[in-house]
């Protein structure tokens, strides 16, 4: 069964994170567009323009749910899932059902918002926005699972190495998918990558390691 | 007898290179309360975290209800281990209010027991709504315990159920353990260093030592083989070919022998008439002497 007992309290979770990220989202958004009107006067509302800054914020919280939460998933949530017993497969089970479920849900919002957006080839971006989503969380999960196998300060070496990875080749990715070049090879190295993490992810969990951290 | 409800085969863990189980075997039946006793480092915490399914063993199953607990799904949300802990990354990362955790273990147990948690809630005196990083040891115990008790689980491991406690709540969990056990009897395994304060409720002990069982035994076989003798030493003495000597403590001419039988109708009624008294030895003395911790011991 796809909803079992794990997946609800799953669910319960996840409705609780994001709950709290509504209300950052909620105060972001308050003090970047509403209190500057109170300095330059209700007038200068412009209805587009805080249409495009809410759109804009909401992704890029969206993103950074979606990335807190798959970390959580597999390194406090595994916690409390082995608290209460549950074999590991379910868990990985859980998790990976979540995964699913929120590059789903992550992709339909984001790719929703850009409708508000003149974007070319918006079929190359649904895919592209999709495949990075399923990518990151599967990714975040490897790194969780490295922290708790070996030690949080791992995450951070390999948060750094990820960071200079992401800033010495986003503009180049980011232009070669604007200017629609090396599809195929950009999506295969999204579906290798995906699919290389989420092995490992499934094998490392089915060992007896401890996750002691 | 009842039908066997938890099985451990061959079951072997090392951390690393050292080995904290070494190749246990034991049956537990279904409604028993098994008392896991040991020093400390024998071996109890990892020992029910292998049952529990928190740690993966090197070798060996865990079986419940005759069926693998590593490959059976449908044995999932019968066990509940209560520790005073939830695990170190949730305990210093997440930030949750018990009564959270009360919820989401209401989802997941299928027998939990609403009512009863928030009885106990109130017995224990534990405010629900601060958070489980904020509140002492002796309230993480009790988070642990009501887990435990409302669960409802078919098997129930606790680990320790005391740590931080002070003595009222500790006497309020006996008091509930046992009224509980009565109305919902269920597969209980108690591991402790109380053990005075629990051994009148053990049906089974589990003595263990480096990793390894020493005991496995109804309580009632226990008295069967172990013995207290106490009386005149030359009096004791005459007898020592009809049991093992695990220890031996003399004040003048009177000594007290703990010894390891069984002993047959006929010489407990020859001791009886020699005027040396026989009761059942302490689980305490008893954990005291098999593992080398009386000075007498030489022939273990």
């Amino acid at each position: 069964m796809l909803i079992d007992n794990s997946m609800k309290v799953m669910a319960k979770v996840f409705l609780r994170f994001m709950l709290t990220f509504l209300l950052i989202y909620l105060a972001i958004i308050f003090f970047n567009t509403i209190v500057p009107l109170f300095f330059i006067g209700f007038s200068e509302f412009d209805v587009n323009e805080f249409k495009i800054s809410a759109t804009l914020y909401l992704a890029a919280l969206i993103y950074s749910m979606l990335v807190a939460f798959a970390a959580k998933c597999t390194s406090v949530y595994y916690d409390m899932f082995t608290i209460f017993s549950i074999t590991r497969k379910r868990i990985m089970r859980t998790i990976n059902i979540t995964n699913v479920l929120l590059t789903v849900t992550g992709s339909v919002v984001l790719n929703l918002m850009l409708l508000m957006h003149d974007i070319p080839d918006r079929g190359l971006f649904l895919i592209m926005i999709t495949l990075s989503i399923y990518l990151i969380l599967n990714f975040l999960n490897f790194v969780a699972f490295l922290g708790k196998l070996f030690g949080w300060y791992y995450i951070v070496g390999t948060f750094v190495l990820l960071a200079s990875f992401i800033l010495f080749t986003v503009n180049y990715i980011g232009g070669f998918i604007q200017m629609g070049l090396f599809k195929t090879e950009i999506i295969t190295f999204f579906i290798v990558a995906t699919a290389g993490f989420f092995l490992v992810n499934n094998f490392v969990l089915s060992k007896r390691y401890e996750y002691k951290h | 007898m009842n039908p066997v409800k938890l099985k451990l085969k061959d079951i072997t863990y090392y951390y690393d290179n050292f080995r904290a189980l070494n190749n246990m075997n034991f049956e537990l039946e279904e409604n028993q309360i098994m008392g896991l006793i040991g020093r400390n480092g024998s071996g109890k915490t990892t020992l029910l975290k292998v049952i529990a399914h928190q740690l993966l063993q090197d070798k060996g199953e865990v079986i419940i209800d005759d069926k693998n607990f590593s490959t059976n799904e449908s044995n999932q949300y019968k066990i509940c281990l209560a520790r005073e802990t939830l695990g170190k990354t949730f305990e210093q990362t997440e930030i949750m209010k018990v009564k959270m955790i009360f919820d989401l273990a209401a989802t997941l147990y299928e027998n939990w027991d609403n009512t009863y948690a928030n009885h106990l809630i109130k017995r224990f005196k534990l405010n629900v709504n601060k958070k489980y990083n904020k509140i002492s040891k002796g309230m993480k115990t009790t988070v642990g315990i009501i887990l435990g008790l409302a669960s409802r689980a078919e098997i129930t491991l606790f680990d320790e159920p005391y740590v931080g406690l002070d003595p009222v709540s500790r006497e309020i969990f006996y008091a509930e353990l046992q009224k509980d056990f009565t109305q919902n009897p269920r597969t209980l395994i108690i591991s402790s260093h109380l053990i005075n304060e629990l051994e009148g409720m053990f049906e089974r002990v589990l003595i263990i030592d480096e990793g390894a069982i020493l005991v496995d035994n109804p309580i009632d076989k226990l008295k069967e083989k172990y013995y207290l003798l106490q009386g005149r030493k030359e009096a004791i003495e005459s007898y020592n070919t009809h049991f093992r000597t695990m220890n031996v403590e003399t004040i003048g001419s009177l000594a007290s022998y703990s010894v390891e039988g069984p002993i047959n109708e006929e010489i407990i009624r020859r001791l009886k008439a020699d005027n040396i008294d026989i009761s059942m030895i302490s689980l305490q003395k008893l954990l005291y002497h098999l593992t080398n911790g009386g000075e007498n011991n030489a022939d273990r």
